[in-house]
């Protein structure tokens, strides 16, 4: 029967008409087989509802499903979104294929974000809404100063310290015949989780206390005590026990820069450097002057990263110390707040606070990120 | 690109390298050797006290009279001191350092002599707990009461 699509979809045929669609799917067709992919879906998805028997079986099904269904799904959509005009076209096909993960990232990063914003505003259970007391309390309480003191020296000499001993061990195993040796012995504690890490470092900062006959079995005060000295606490000296701290980040940190930067100076054209010896530039005017400036983009982007991965710094601090003896940072008042003190408005706050101060570095690292892009 | 200056290589960016290199390493070194420790030598010692090296090592005990008055100062093998300085050891001509166990009641000397030890290091591979004897892969599960 002619004419019969366009009787029954009208807006088929004006595009049709029109002829800027490169689909030549048949509408039926395609109608069909969007009635069927939703037959697949929903289908596959009540079935693994119901049928709980033949666990073997259903979880062989469920892969399969899983995998043909969205394949199936994106087929279909595609084929839609090729049968839209061209005008809307780049639209439709960004929608059919980002738009499930955008979705995705909007239910599992924005929602949450509001969602923490919302109970920021709220008390300790969440019932009621107290407006700004959990903020005055974050930026008053002696325990929240406290913290935001040591996240600045967290930021300010850990990462000072981790991208200064990067650059370092890399201009320097650049210079060495056993440059991988080396480099794989400092890139190694990279690879130990931060509990492990201070197991680690509890066996160097042991302290065993006063007493008749105590041997030390931690390393630095053995090495205090060799040397005539008295064994100390390390961990429980206030105000320098933070630094004792932010010397297991820097020795996890470094094999990070290091890496990074090396490959950055590898890259540094041997022209140059042979231009400047030519010159009479030694050593020192040769770092200073080439490969410091040469690397810079990759330095900035280094310490960023690490600036902010030292103000979100949390698992050191809760295994070594818990946040006792002057040594809480925010990320550890945070998870006390909400999980030990069950004050969900207060924990809100302070890791409302916390996305404030690293979303301008974040900010600043991808527009690094983008600068450098367009620079190649 | 190979660098030409690979060639001649200044041997203090060699030790500096080497020296930042044992800072990085020795504190996993610790924690490798301690892994293969029995629990009360971990407790009880470094572990670096695995590589050899002199140190006091328990070669005798002396059995003071019950009728020692430990108040008073004690004479043993012709030195007198009181409790406090036999607590802390006294250190005789021939090297070896007599010690007071324990609490006054004890009555006990403890004789010490310095010898060379850490060439048959007391390491273990069972650090495991008590459940490997039914071999390293029978996970404990834990039964609803």
């Amino acid at each position: 029967m002619p004419g019969t699509d366009a009787n029954l979809f009208p807006v088929f045929r004006r595009f049709s008409m029109s002829g800027n669609i490169d689909s030549n799917w048949n509408p039926f067709a395609l109608a069909g087989l969007v009635v069927l992919t939703a037959v697949v879906l929903v289908g596959g998805f009540i079935l693994l509802q119901t049928v709980q028997a033949y666990k073997v079986l259903m979880t062989v099904f469920a892969v399969v499903w899983g995998l043909l269904s969205t394949a199936l799904l994106f087929f279909v959509l595609n084929a839609v979104a090729e049968n839209i005009p061209r005008k809307i076209r780049s639209v439709s096909v960004a929608v059919v294929f980002a738009g499930p993960a955008v979705i995705l990232l909007f239910w599992a990063l924005v929602i949450p974000t509001l969602r923490t914003l919302r109970l920021s505003f709220m008390g300790a259970y969440a019932r009621e809404y107290v407006g700004f007391s959990n903020y005055e309390f974050a930026f008053t309480d002696p325990i929240m100063l406290e913290s935001f003191r040591n996240n600045l020296l967290w930021m300010i000499f850990g990462t000072s310290f981790c991208v200064i001993m990067g650059l370092v061990i890399a201009v320097l195993a650049d210079k060495s015949s056993r440059e991988k040796v080396f480099k794989s012995l400092i890139f190694m504690p990279m690879a130990i989780s931060f509990v492990g890490a201070g197991v680690i470092w509890k066996f160097m900062y042991a302290y065993k206390g006063e007493g008749i006959n105590v041997t030390e079995i931690g390393l630095l005060n053995a090495i205090v005590v060799a040397f005539g000295g008295e064994a100390q606490a390390w961990l429980l000296i206030p105000f320098w026990n933070n630094f004792f701290l932010i010397a297991i980040m820097i020795w996890l940190q470094t094999g990070y820069a290091m890496v990074i930067m090396s490959s950055a100076i590898k890259a540094i054209p041997g022209e140059i450097n042979e231009a400047a010896r030519v010159d009479g530039a030694n050593s020192f005017i040769i770092f200073s002057r080439i490969t410091v400036p040469y690397i810079m983009p990759t330095i900035i982007t280094v310490t960023t990263t690490i600036l902010i991965f030292s103000l979100k710094l949390f698992d050191i601090v809760r295994v070594m110390t818990g946040g006792n003896f002057g040594t809480n940072v925010i990320a550890n008042e945070f998870y006390l707040r909400q999980f030990t003190y069950g004050n969900s408005g207060q924990a809100s706050a302070i890791a409302i606070i916390l996305l404030v101060v690293i979303v301008p570095v974040l900010l600043y690292n991808l527009k690094e990120f983008r600068r450098r892009r367009v620079l190649k | 690109m190979k660098k030409p200056e690979k060639g001649k290589r200044n041997p203090l960016v060699a030790v500096v390298l080497i020296i930042i290199v044992l800072v990085w390493t020795i504190p996993t070194l610790g924690i490798f050797i301690t892994s293969f420790r029995e629990s009360s030598d971990i407790y009880g010692s470094g572990w670096w006290t695995v590589l050899p090296h002199k140190d006091n090592v328990k070669t005798g005990e002396i059995e003071l009279p019950a009728d020692t008055d430990p108040n008073k100062p004690v004479e043993i093998e012709g030195r007198t001191a009181t409790f406090e300085q036999w607590r802390m050891g006294v250190e005789f001509e021939d090297g070896r350092m007599l010690r007071w166990f324990g609490n006054k009641r004890s009555r006990k000397i403890e004789v010490f002599e310095e010898k060379w030890v850490g060439f048959g290091a007391n390491l273990t591979l069972k650090n495991t707990g008590t459940y490997s004897a039914a071999g390293w892969w029978s996970i404990p599960i834990p039964r609803a009461i």
